[in-house]
């Protein structure tokens, strides 16, 4: 990965600004990054680790704009690719591309090779306070030396973290002892569910002891049954015995009673509601009687006070007859009668004054003459104004027209000719004018462009533009590509040089370690175990064989064999040390060797993608004529030179097309215009020497022919407008005849005929008023003759009524009404009342005669019911029928005691009855009565424990049952099934990693500490030769050699510990790039603290990583930026302000 | 003559599967195979079928609870009310059938045996036979009544026919004996995914299980339907399940972000909606590279990807071992140690007295799960985990 280029978009205190960092197209990729203090520097480099890993919460850097609103821009190479990214302050999703697309996280942590932040930042971007800081913890010895020597420098820095975090993943499932794991969890909850799912299920274990149950209560039901069964019997038997008793001294009394009363028939069913009846009916009828006898009186004491009057009751009748009667028109006679009366006399004044009005006007029109004579009607004073009208309108008309005709007549001039040809000039010198072009300027810049064709083409083969594919610059390999492939080419040799000098190093390591292991094994000293295992059976047996004989030789031989043992053990004893190294040399070689050997891989797969890379460039440098084996730097300018090449050749074929086609064309319009010249009618000189004579004088003779052609067309119209106008005239002079032809029509056979129209018009107003008023006259007239009428037959009554009422013809119409109206009332009340007492007479008769017939039969009707009754004295029909009816209802209860006394003993054992009836213990009936109510009890008891048994098994199998928790237990232990599955896979995986990194780390130890020690003394212009390890109990310590002498990091100076971290940071980071790829390495003002010796040598450090990758110093100090320009070659400067 | 077959019911037996995690879902299931019963009957009161046939297995012999026959005695019931009889016989599930102990299930319901092993409806004597023993090694189709000339015979036997793996071998029988019986339909049950056996004048069905339950159950879950008239005979699959289970494959290939396996996979749980059922469905993920290396985040991913999908659950994901590649650095490197040593005598003795302690630890229905067998896979799936964690594929899950 490498750092193009840093935008700070919305960043601290800077918006848009770029730090450039350039193409990597160096052999040293360092860039200086100078700045003022607060100048931004440390900003700069906090925007680069956050545009990594994402803006920290809460972030320094957002005083200037919102974290929401920040933003950082990054180009970044990744070796085959150019990544263009934004870092937003945003909570989620903050990573995209320039074009707001998201990105994902991995992409980075991809190329960081898992380093974090915190790993990332202590190792390759380092500031004074990390130095510092770092320095101390090597002092310290703290933490585990191999660990300081690899994490972060290998790029395994974030692993721990990550493998904690597995760890706790797999402890929060399950741990030992764990109460709060979700294994521990999860079996509780499993616990908890089978317990309610025993509960729950209606096994069929639990379904018997439900059927049992209410087994049970069925049976216990019965019982308690049959118990209440005899309980009611004792009982029932008691009541009969009682009964029987109680029985007989009601039928004695009964009897009694019955014995003392007056004998008889039974009454009938009704007789008591008979007598009550008729009874009832019979006073209502004498009542009845009595009052209507009253009203016959009264009625005929009325009668005999009241006399008819028959002329009022004509005079009603004459009243009606008026106030009913209507004329023709519908009107009542009386309103009218009372109008006339009213206003007769004023209505006939009203005529006179219409007379003399009329009058009047027919003087004003024709003296003399009467009214009747001068009236015209409506349609002919219509007919009238319209031809007087018309005929006025028509002599004016023709007055106008004869006035402007001879003003035309007067101003219309000579006849002028029209020119020919001008809309052909006019067309030709318009395309001249429009048409700019220069044919001159054209020319030239045809040839301009052609040599700076030629020029762009120089250097390239001479038939370059025939080998070009069509569609250029579609046709060629993109930039991009061209970049990319190259790129991969050098990333590809830079690689195989690598692991060519892995594999180097490494087989040289080999050689060693073989040599080390070759001079132990070499060492006389070596005594092997089985060495050791043979000569102890060698003085066994030698002791097995002197035993038996004990002879000397045999003596011997075990003595010789026992002494061998023993040396070869003391020796063995001796070399104990010598075989371990020995042991430990020969693992040492099998791991080197097996490192040799992927190394060896390594080199492999890095020359196979050399290959295919060199393949890839040389396709495209074919593609844009180059030969095979061209260097990848002669791509991109051999494309740009052919683009440009054929950009300004194509330019160059167009001016000349241009040039061209503008000379014919304006030759084309020129002798178009030489014509249209001609064919006016106007010479042309001899010899036009220049087009813009002949433009001059086409622009002149348009000019005049113009002006010739509007005065012609003037000229015209004038004519044509004169011819209008007689035309006009001529008609007017017809329409006025017609009019006058009207007007003498419409006065044909009037008294006014002969008229003219002005004398018609002038006496029209008062002809419409004479009309007006006559037939205005003409209605009071007959007004007047309806009111005459209407008196006339109000009188015909009238005489009858004031004969009736004695009064003379002088009294007013209005007066005899009311007179004749008050008389008629009277008589009108008289005859009512006569009549209404007649009519009581005749009803108070009619009803005496009802009363009585109703009070006769009452009498017959309570006979018949009491017929044959033997009745008490004086007492009334009614009282009598109630003491007879005790009777009947004593004879019937003594029927009904009788009966009952009867059936007591029925469907009864007669024996058991007479012994029950025997018994006479007051209590006896209580306490059957009690045994009842305690078996009825335990009835419902059993009835109920019924129900409950019953309704208990309808519950459990009509309940849900298991099911639910039984799909809960499912679905939980399919959980964890997989929970458990994951955390002991995740287990697996964190042993083995763990064991991994331990093995890696032991690995890599040493060459780790060889490159720390070239770049310590580099740093320290080797004073500091070399580096080593010491034991401390559990730990070890880091020494450095300094002239022979071993001193301990924590006797070192603050700015050599800084140093060592440096450089311990430098081998990492050679380490990281060897294996990942490049990285670029931050500092922010380490130097700082260095003296110009130290400084430089921190450079000379600084270059040789660029040339393994990209490395940025930021800085504040001026003399550091003229020092890096003096020590490293190529270095790039940027300045932040 | 119409009927409509079904077998296996399973009452009460639950689903296995995570997607019941989703409350939805699982309210939706709520008993989810008295709920094919219904849909069931539904079916035959639709179809207006002479006769429902029911193969064997109505009941789970792991879950022996009476409320699971109440449910069918109800369901029955509803059946009897359309004027439907129901046909019968014991699976080696069906102890519940037991009559004489628990009374007989509905009116309308009739179970076959030696006793009594025809039923004669209309125009068709159904025969069927059942045992009460769990185990049946023989075939029982020497035992079954001839076929009744001039009638339409049908029969109904439980039986894992020539065999089939995952379902015990019972009351086995050949298909060709049983074709050439003379019977025109065969009712079968006992084996859970549907299949067809025809001759010429016979059609035998296994109709599978309505209700799968769990990945292993994949089949369409549904009922037959079957016509039997001068036409000949036909068989029309019912649905009747309300949750499939299916397995599909993902290829995550060329997904080079996470919202983009996200869209994959969204669109891979979008074509799996069905419309007559819920899916459960079983995610096989390969080429996802360290995207996915972690079947934890991988799962989030696909519970990301579900969200707003209706229909579609997501029943687990599995991944395809080996999926994470390390780049070429550090991490290969140690990638290759790891590998080497998982396969060393140490770490899998360590690894195996592990797995013996953590199966211990897990409750018995499931400690198959750390079987020994199980080992090789893990430490693979652990390997992966590890490396996709380390090289960053995957965020905190």
């Amino acid at each position: 990965m490498r750092l193009r280029k840093l935008d700070l978009i919305r960043y601290g205190k800077f918006a848009d600004t770029t730090l450039d960092f350039g193409a990597a197209d160096r052999d040293c990729d360092v860039t200086i990054v100078y700045g003022d203090n607060e100048a931004g520097k440390s900003t700069a480099f906090a925007a680069w680790l956050d545009l990594l890993f994402g803006l920290p919460s809460p972030t320094p850097h957002s005083f200037r704009f919102p974290r929401k609103d920040m933003m950082i821009g990054a180009v970044i190479e990744t070796g085959t690719d150019t990544l263009t990214l934004r870092r937003t302050g945003v909570q989620k999703d903050s990573l995209s591309d320039d074009q707001g697309r998201a990105v994902a996280e991995h992409r980075l942590t991809a190329l960081l090779h898992g380093l974090d932040r915190d790993a990332y930042q202590n190792r390759f971007s380092l500031n004074d306070a990390i130095l510092r800081q770092g320095g101390e913890e090597i002092a310290r010895a703290q933490g585990d030396l191999g660990q300081l020597l690899h994490a972060g420098t290998s790029g395994l820095s974030g692993i721990s973290k990550a493998l904690d975090d597995l760890d706790d993943e797999v402890a929060t499932f399950h741990q030992k002892r764990k109460s709060t794991s979700r294994l521990a969890i999860a079996k509780r909850d499993l616990k908890e569910i089978e317990t309610n799912l025993s509960s729950a299920r209606v096994d069929p274990r639990r379904f018997d002891a439900l059927r049992a149950d209410q087994d049970s209560a069925q049976e216990a039901l019965i019982a308690a049954r049959a118990t209440l069964l005899s309980a009611q019997g004792a009982v029932q038997l008691r009541k009969a015995a009682d009964l029987g008793r109680s029985l007989a001294a009601d039928i004695a009394a009964v009897q009694t009673r019955l014995d003392s009363v007056l004998d008889g028939p039974d009454l009938p069913v009704d007789a008591v509601a008979l007598i009550v009846a008729a009874t009832e009916r019979r006073s209502a009828a004498s009542r009845d009687l009595t009052r209507q006898q009253d009203r016959l009186t009264q009625a005929e004491t009325a009668l005999s006070n009241l006399t008819p009057d028959p002329d009022g009751l004509t005079l009603g009748t004459l009243l009606a007859e008026l106030e009913t009667a209507t004329f023709d028109d519908g009107e009542l006679l009386l309103p009218r009668v009372q109008t006339a009366t009213a206003d007769i006399a004023r209505r006939r004044n009203d005529h006179d004054t219409y007379s003399r009005t009329l009058q009047a006007l027919a003087d004003k029109i024709s003296a003399g003459s009467a009214p009747n004579t001068l009236l015209l009607d409506r349609a002919v004073l219509d007919n009238l104004r319209t031809a007087a009208g018309g005929m006025r309108d028509a002599q004016r008309s023709v007055a106008d027209l004869h006035a402007a005709l001879s003003e035309a007549q007067a101003a219309l001039g000579p006849e002028i000719a029209a020119p020919n040809g001008l809309p052909e000039l006019a067309d030709a010198l318009l395309a001249c004018q429009r048409d700019t072009t220069d044919p001159t300027m054209l020319a030239r810049t045809a040839r301009s462009a052609r040599l700076t064709a030629d020029r762009a083409a120089s250097g390239l083969p001479q038939s370059w533009r025939e080998t070009l594919p069509a569609g250029l610059p579609a046709g060629l390999p993109d930039d991009a590509v061209l970049l990319n492939t190259g790129r991969a080419l050098d990333l590809a040799e830079a690689r195989q040089d690598a692991a060519r000098q892995n594999l180097s190093e490494t087989q040289e390591s080999l050689a060693d370690a073989n040599a080390a292991r070759a001079a132990a094994e070499a060492q006389d000293s070596a005594v092997t175990d089985g060495a050791i295992h043979q000569s102890r059976i060698n003085r066994d047996t030698a002791w097995a064989r002197h035993l038996p004989v004990l002879d000397t030789d045999s003596a011997t031989t075990f003595e010789v064999a026992m002494r061998q043992d023993d040396t070869l053990r003391d020796r063995h004893a001796a070399t104990a040390e010598g075989r371990l190294q020995l042991a430990t040399l020969e693992a040492q070689c099998q791991q080197i060797k097996a490192k040799v050997d992927r190394r060896a891989n390594d080199l492999t797969t890095a020359q196979n993608i050399v290959a295919t890379a060199r393949d890839h460039v040389d396709d495209v440098a074919r593609q844009l004529g180059l030969p095979d084996n061209s260097p990848t730097g002669a791509l991109r300018p051999r494309r740009a030179a052919l683009v440009a090449a054929l950009d300004a050749a194509l330019l160059a074929d167009a001016a000349e097309d241009a040039a061209r086609q503008g000379t014919a064309m304006r030759a084309t319009l020129l002798q178009r215009l030489e014509t249209a010249v001609q064919n006016t009618g106007t010479p042309l000189p001899d010899h036009p020497d220049h087009p813009g004579h002949l433009l001059d004088l086409a622009e002149r003779r348009h000019k005049h022919l113009t002006q010739q052609a509007q005065q012609a067309e003037a000229r015209t119209k004038s004519a044509q407008g004169l011819d209008q106008l007689a035309h006009r005239m001529s008609a007017a002079q017809t329409t006025a005849t017609q009019a006058q032809t009207a007007l003498d029509a419409a006065l044909i056979g009037l008294w006014c005929a002969g008229w003219d129209a002005d004398r018609v018009l002038a006496h029209l107003p008062d002809l419409d008023t004479l009309a007006e008023q006559h037939r205005a006259r003409a209605v009071l007239a007959h007004r007047i003759d309806a009111l005459e009428a209407a008196l006339a037959a109000f009188e015909g009554s009238a005489s009858q009524m004031r004969q009736i009422l004695e009064v003379g013809a002088d009294t007013p119409p209005a007066a005899l009404l009311v007179a004749a109206r008050t008389r008629a009332a009277k008589a009108r009340s008289v005859a009512d009342a006569l009549a209404t007492h007649r009519n009581t007479r005749t009803d108070a008769t009619t009803h005496i005669t009802d009363a009585t017939r109703t009070i006769q039969d009452c009498d017959d009707e309570m006979a018949e019911v009491l017929a044959n009754q033997i009745l008490p004295r004086d007492a009334t029909p009614a009282v009598a029928v109630r003491q007879l009816e005790a009777r009947d209802r004593d004879r019937a209860t003594l029927r009904g005691l009788t009966s009952a006394q009867q059936r007591a003993g029925d469907g009864l054992d007669a024996d058991a009855l007479l012994a029950e009836a025997a018994i006479t213990d007051p209590l006896r009936a209580p306490a059957l009565s009690a045994a009842v109510t305690e078996a009825e009890v335990a009835r419902d008891t059993a009835l109920e424990r019924v129900g409950q048994a019953t309704e208990a098994l309808r519950l459990a199998l009509n309940a849900t049952g298991g099911a639910d928790l039984e799909q809960q237990r499912a679905t939980l232990l399919e959980t964890l099934r997989d929970d458990a599955q994951q955390a002991f896979a995740r287990l697996m995986g964190v042993q083995a990693a763990r064991g991994a990194l331990r093995r890696f780390r032991q690995d890599n130890r040493g060459a780790m500490l060889a490159a720390t020690e070239a770049a310590f003394a580099t740093l320290t212009h080797g004073e500091w030769q070399s580096l080593e390890t010491r034991s401390m109990g559990k730990t070890e310590k880091l020494v450095a050699m300094r002239g022979g002498e071993a001193v301990g990091a924590d006797a070192m100076s603050t700015g050599t510990r800084g140093q060592l971290y440096l450089a311990l940071r430098v081998a990492g980071h050679a380490d990281f790039v060897a294996r990942n790829g490049p990285l670029p390495f931050v500092t922010d003002d380490i130097h700082e603290t260095f003296d110009d010796r130290r400084a430089s040598a921190a450079l000379d450090l600084a270059a040789q990583m660029g040339r393994l990758g990209q490395t940025i110093l930021f800085t504040h100090h001026q003399h550091l930026v003229a020092l890096a320009q003096d020590r490293i070659d190529g270095v790039r400067v940027l300045s932040v302000s | 003559m119409r009927f409509l077959h079904a077998a296996d019911l399973h009452l009460d037996s639950p689903l296995r599967s995570q997607a019941l995690r989703n409350p939805d879902l699982a309210a939706r299931l709520h008993a989810a195979s008295r709920s094919a019963l219904a849909r069931i009957v539904d079916a035959a009161i639709d179809h207006k079928v002479d006769a429902l046939l029911l193969a064997g297995d109505v009941f789970d012999s792991g879950v022996v609870d009476l409320t699971s026959r109440a449910a069918l005695a109800a369901e029955m019931g509803r059946l009897a009310r359309a004027g439907i009889p129901a046909a019968l016989i014991r699976g080696n599930h069906d102890a519940l059938l037991d009559f004489a102990r628990y009374g007989p299930i509905a009116d309308n319901v009739t179970l076959l045996d030696a006793d009594a092993p025809t039923l004669r409806i209309g125009d068709a004597s159904i025969h069927g036979l059942g045992f009460s023993t769990r185990h049946v090694t023989s075939s029982m189709l020497p035992l079954y009544p001839q076929p009744e000339p001039g009638r339409i015979n049908v029969g109904l036997m439980h039986t894992s026919l020539g065999g089939s793996a995952g379902h015990d071998r019972y009351a086995p029988c050949a298909e060709a004996d049983l074709l050439a019986h003379g019977y025109e339909y065969w009712a079968l049950g006992h084996i859970h995914q549907r299949f067809e056996r025809r001759s010429d004048t016979s059609l035998a069905v296994m109709p599978g299980i309505p209700q799968g339950r769990s990945i292993r159950e994949t089949g369409a879950g549904t009922a037959t339907l079957v016509d039997i008239d001068l036409n000949g005979i036909r068989a029309t699959e019912v649905p009747i399940a309300l949750l499939r289970f299916v397995r599909q494959g993902v290829d995550l290939g060329g997904a080079d972000s996470q919202a983009a396996v996200i869209d994959i996979l969204s669109q891979t749980l979008q074509s799996a909606r069905q419309d007559d059922c819920d899916i459960a469905l079983r995610l096989d993920l390969q080429g996802g590279d360290t995207l996915t290396g972690d079947p934890a985040f991988a799962r989030t991913l696909a519970d990301e990807a579900a969200q707003g999908i209706s229909g579609v659950y997501v029943e687990a994901v599995r991944l395809a071992p080996g999926q994470t590649r390390t780049p070429p650095g550090t991490l290969a490197d140690l990638a290759a140690i790891m590998a080497q040593d998982i396969a060393t005598p140490g770490f899998r003795d360590e690894a195996t007295a592990l797995l013996a302690e953590w199966q211990k630890a897990l409750p018995r229905d499931i400690a198959d799960t750390l079987a020994p067998d199980q080992l090789d896979d893990l430490m693979q799936q652990g390997l992966d985990i590890a490396l996709a964690r380390l090289t960053g594929g995957a965020p905190d899950a």
